[in-house]
């Protein structure tokens, strides 16, 4: 009997131990005790990176990032006990997006962000919520499937993009012998494409499928190949912030395990998007992958 | 009935192969869509199975332990079976650790090498004490049951189960109901068994058209050497199997067959369990030995998971030429020792496992990107290899118990009544 009562002692202070450790990291985080204070969450914008974040034709930001951050402030709601917050939209761009985290101009930044350890040094990022990557224009009659197709051909990319070294490095890798030529920016290397001047172009693969969208080109064009570069995207908040990271890894694992994640990413990049486009990217399985690690209902 | 079912669950595989490369080549626009439709049926069926797993666990091993009498059995049997398990989790991590060196799937890769700075989001903070004590013991039953978490399930079994036996005359009849529930519950599996095939076709037609074939060529040598020392990993079980169990072993592999080729097709070891259970009975091995084992085992023994961890991380090291010296491999092993035994009830467990040891060797975390893409196809091949890991890990401690009778001839409504000494004949 004795030793029953101390195998259920052992029992008993191992069923409490997480109970008492979670209550000591538990005191709030700057930005949550400041959000509990103002109750408002200011998050960051982009006015032009659809499908993640972007202006509706009555100018409100919406996107698939916001409505991710859109779950993550229910979620710090309830984490602070105050479920009334209010959003205030601020508006970021490329550059101005990492000091707007880290100066507290914002707290969440809801755009298009790719995650990495240098930004990390930074900053942190929520679990993955979109993979994009250099990928591959073709004409729709064109057989060409991978960049291994593409031996001695011409390959364009824009000037200034990380997608210029990603072909470089396979053209190398693989002995392709592939020309090179540099376009000004992004429309210039579609119309070369779009002439017959060049037989494909690269660069990260949802711009190409934005360009295909907004020419309405889903006859003439098409998106091939794996990935030759990888760019994981996130939200992105202030590091060293516990609590707040907490929130916004259980508010995706909350959409995950409710099934909820899937239907959003078809929402703005499958189906037609408010402002009349449609995306058709479908989803990686490097996503689709990552949704599943969050799903704790294990389907 | 048996070698029919078998045939019928070949078929789906191949008409499977068949129609998800028809949709794959010839539906391009469509076949996302399609194959989402059509995972619809597979999903149906391993949400069935989920429907069975908490009640299955509960009754039958409140009902095995509740006769076992004392707890210092009990503490034997745990002690023998974690053994096991520790032992089976060593080779098959060392087997993996040999077979990457051995063939360096990783050298000279051809593919892209996501950047070393790209970090995967994987969430790693799911590995801790905390959350692994939290994962063990429930807040409440009902909630363990409602979220099918088989560990918590155990725990709170084992507590019930041990009480019952502290007061046998009084719980007479909650454990004929128990049993009841048991034999019920197998009843049940047998019905929802009848969807295997449509689920086993719809599973393998989704991955297929979602993905086509040429994938598997994508990474052909990784996946590849990971199927060929999977292969390896099948052939020191079965021998293994022989040399404790004896050539009635055989047997097993063939009740198991079912089990296995579901596990494969649906790539949810998972789904497998209640036909593993039957299968385990029939082979002999005693309910209160089976029901103790299993269960346990989908925490702690899933091999082809194991191998996974270590063959993926050098890997991803070999891909981008980092040098790992036997020291750094071996603690690397150890580490996986720990950390994989701590993920136990954590969903797709392995790649958050891995994405916590690349980091903490600095391994770009990254490279998981390259292999997140082809994971089904390598999860199929881990879930059949857990399954017959988790047979075998079910016999063998039977044996050493005792515990493992003559194979019975038996319907899918009949487990071993647990009050039964093995042998017994069994009362229809």
């Amino acid at each position: 009997m004795a030793r029953h009562a101390t195998a259920a002692g052992w029992l008993l202070a191992a069923a409490l131990l997480p109970g008492f450790a979670h209550s000591q990291d538990n005191g709030l985080s700057q930005t949550l005790a400041a959000i509990k204070s103002t109750h408002v969450v200011r998050l960051g914008f982009r006015e032009s990176s659809p499908p993640f974040s972007f202006l509706d034709q009555s100018n409100r930001p919406i996107g698939y990032s916001l409505e991710l951050c859109a779950a993550v402030v229910d979620e710090i709601g309830s984490a602070i006990d105050t479920p009334d917050l209010r959003i205030e939209y601020v508006k970021v761009t490329s550059d101005d997006r990492i000091p707007a985290v880290v100066s507290k101009k914002i707290d969440l930044e809801c755009g298009s962000t790719t995650a990495n350890f240098e930004r990390r040094k930074q900053v942190a990022f929520s679990p993955l919520m979109f993979v994009a990557g250099t990928k591959l224009m073709v004409a729709t009659a064109s057989p060409a499937k991978a960049i291994t197709d593409l031996k001695g051909k011409t390959i364009v990319v824009t000037r200034g993009t990380t997608n210029e070294q990603a072909i470089r490095t396979a053209d190398t890798k693989s002995a392709l012998g592939l020309k090179i030529v540099i376009a000004d920016d992004h429309e210039q290397s579609y119309q070369m494409l779009s002439d017959g001047k060049v037989d494909a172009f690269a660069t990260d693969d949802i711009l190409l499928y934005g360009l295909i969208a907004h020419h309405k080109a889903e006859a003439k064009m098409k998106v091939v190949s794996d990935f030759l570069s990888y760019d994981p995207y996130g939200i992105m908040f202030r590091k060293d912030e516990p609590a707040l990271a907490a929130a916004v890894e259980r508010a995706f694992r909350k959409l995950a395990t409710n099934q909820d994640l899937l239907p959003l990413y078809r929402k703005w990049f499958v189906a037609r998007l408010p402002t009349g486009e449609k995306m058709n990217v479908a989803i990686s399985p490097q996503l689709e992958e990552s949704f599943k690690v969050l799903d704790e209902s294990g389907n | 009935m048996s070698n029919k079912f078998t045939r019928y669950i070949l078929i789906a595989m191949a008409l499977g192969i068949v129609m998800g490369t028809a949709i794959y080549e010839y539906l391009p626009d469509d076949r996302a869509a399609i194959a989402s439709n059509v995972n619809l049926v597979a999903m149906l069926f391993l949400r069935l199975i989920k429907m069975i797993i908490a009640p299955l666990v509960f009754a039958t091993l409140v009902g095995g332990i509740a006769h076992m009498g004392t707890g210092s059995k009990l503490g034997r049997i745990f002690a023998k079976t974690m053994g096991w398990f520790v032992s089976a989790s060593f080779i098959s991590l060392m087997l993996g650790l040999l077979m990457v060196n051995l063939l360096q799937p990783g050298a000279n890769f051809p593919g892209t090498l996501p950047d070393k700075g790209a970090s995967t989001g994987l969430p790693v903070s799911a590995f801790s004490i905390e959350k692994f004590l939290t994962h063990l013991i429930p807040t409440s039953i009902a909630d363990a049951m409602a979220t099918n978490e088989i560990l918590q399930i155990v725990v709170f079994a084992v507590f019930f189960a041990v009480a019952m036996g502290a007061m046998p005359e009084r719980s007479k009849q909650m454990l004929s109901l128990i049993e009841d529930l048991g034999h019920i519950m197998l009843k049940v599996t047998g019905y929802v068994m009848l969807f295997a095939p449509f689920a086993v076709w719809a599973a393998i037609t989704a991955t297929v058209a979602k993905n086509g074939l040429l994938v598997l060529w994508k990474l052909v040598v990784f996946m590849g050497g990971f199927y060929l020392s999977l292969m390896l990993l099948w052939g020191i079980l079965v021998v293994v199997g022989f040399i404790v169990i004896g050539p009635r072993y055989k047997n097993l592999l063939r009740l198991i067959r079912e089990p296995l080729m579901i596990a494969f097709s649906t790539a949810s070891s998972e789904a497998a369990y209640p036909k593993t259970l039957e299968g385990l009975n029939k082979f002999g091995a005693s309910s209160r030995i089976s029901a103790f084992v299993l269960p346990l085992g989908y925490s702690f023994n899933l091999d082809g998971t194991m191998m996974y961890c270590t063959f993926a991380s050098i890997f991803i090291a070999q891909t981008y030429h980092i040098e790992m010296s036997l020291g750094t491999q071996m603690a690397m092993l150890a580490t996986l020792m720990i950390t994989s035994k701590g993920v136990a009830g954590v969903p797709r467990a392995s790649l958050v496992v891995i994405a916590a040891t690349l980091s903490q060797f600095n391994i770009p975390e990254a490279g998981l990107l390259m292999i997140m893409g082809i994971d089904t196809f390598l999860d199929m091949g881990r879930s059949a290899t857990n399954v017959i890991g988790n047979s075998l890990a079910t016999a063998v401690v039977a044996k050493w118990e005792g515990e493992l009778g003559p194979e019975h001839a038996m319907g899918p409504d009949d487990i071993v009544p647990a009050g039964a000494a093995p042998g017994d004949p069994v009362h229809a």
